[in-house]
């Protein structure tokens, strides 16, 4: 069972959940607990000779109900892929699994948040290779989409929109765009090839996507992970998460007063525009943001003194370059 | 078995008690909302209740 803490001097919450230390560590992929159940083997996590896409609850959760519950998604029975390599319709598909999981546990009483996310390399801490992510309702906000909402307030309206905007105009760290997607290094990123990808329409969340605009999130996603592995040319880690808005009563916030470009024609029937929220609250608005520690192919950027005891992170390539590196990466990753 | 725009879903429950889902792409996507309506009207009001 997970134990939640305040921190005071932080004002965050620390959850332990001290039954993860004996979680699987980098097993022998004969032994790999997320490949399918081949016949006359060890069971897996997935008692099936073959499937496409997997959820199950974690073994190990940082998470319980009633408190929140910890899901492990798994992208493929084959152990080799990666997010990038998926075929285009497994990974839209996938779109829709993320979508479903988010109506789901974003219903939940004990689930104020729904964070979807993948962690990719040893470098962040991956313990199993095969390809997946994870989903985490937390029975609290967590302080990154309270600061989300915050920049709402402040910006005076959905942020993320004012932001890309601005990096429309600007079009110098614009990485990746379709019809219904854009990526960029942020004009103040904190990793060196940090990136985000931002749908063009004010979505709060998955729910409020047209199909196609679920399809061309999958192919901007992959678009940016092809090219990052392009980019150096090995398997670039990084931590991708998935930022949306909140699904807790009181901290859920409302549409907009504008509200988004053909919201008549978002699939209707979601908690998150359906719901009577706090006036003045943030919207929240869908992007994936990632995380890659790597600074060249083989220097990692460290969280160190000023980035963990300050809070200011020391950039050592402006986004501006990181941002041609990319984009010449993802045109080279096809 | 359920759908979900263009998935099949399968619900299991594995011999621990976890929760496993297994998701199917069909070919053609189905109108995700009219179906599900009713239960998730339940989920929230349950949650409404329970906050």
């Amino acid at each position: 069972v997970s134990e939640q803490r305040l921190n005071e001097l932080r004002g965050e919450q620390v959850v332990y959940a001290i039954h993860r230390q004996d979680r699987t560590f980098l097993p022998a992929r004969e032994h790999c607990p997320l490949c399918p159940t081949r016949p006359g083997a060890e069971e897996t996590e997935i008692p099936f000779p073959a499937f496409e896409i997997a959820v199950f609850e974690n073994r190990f959760p940082a998470f319980e109900v009633p408190h929140g519950v910890a899901e492990v998604v798994v992208y493929t029975d084959r152990h080799d892929d990666s997010f990038g390599t998926l075929a285009a319709e497994r990974a839209e598909a996938l779109m829709w699994v993320w979508r479903e999981r988010y109506e789901e546990l974003g219903a939940r009483a004990d689930v104020e948040y729904v964070l979807i996310f993948e962690n990719r390399g040893v470098e962040v801490g991956v313990t199993l290779h095969h390809p997946h992510g994870q989903i985490y309702g937390y029975p609290f906000l967590p302080p990154v989409p309270k600061l989300e909402l915050a920049a709402d307030e402040r910006l005076g309206g959905c942020a993320p929109c004012a932001l890309l905007a601005r990096e429309l105009k600007d079009g110098r760290r614009i990485v990746y765009e379709n019809e219904s997607v854009v990526a960029y290094v942020p004009y103040a990123a904190r990793w060196p090839y940090e990136a985000h990808v931002v749908m063009r329409e004010h979505r709060a969340s998955l729910l409020d996507c047209e199909a196609d605009e679920l399809r061309l999130l999958a192919e901007g996603l992959q678009a940016l992970v092809r090219g990052y592995d392009a980019l150096f040319e090995r398997p670039f880690p990084y931590v991708m998460v998935v930022h949306q808005a909140p699904t807790g009563g009181a901290s859920a916030p409302a549409r907009p007063p504008s509200g988004p470009p053909g919201s008549s024609s978002a699939l209707p029937g979601s908690p998150a525009t359906t719901q009577s929220l706090a006036p003045g609250a943030g919207s929240g608005h869908l992007h994936v943001e990632f995380y890659p520690p790597l600074r060249t192919a083989e220097k990692l950027k460290y969280l160190a003194g000023s980035e963990q005891g300050a809070g200011v992170f020391i950039g050592d390539t402006l986004p501006e370059q990181s941002a041609v590196a990319l984009s010449e990466a993802i045109a080279r990753g096809g | 078995m359920a759908f979900y725009g263009p998935l099949r879903i399968e619900r299991h429950v594995k011999d621990d008690g976890r929760a496993l889902i297994l998701y199917t792409r069909e070919q053609a996507p189905r109108d995700v909302s009219a179906p599900r309506e009713e239960s998730r009207e339940e989920l929230r009001e349950e949650k409404a209740r329970q906050t």
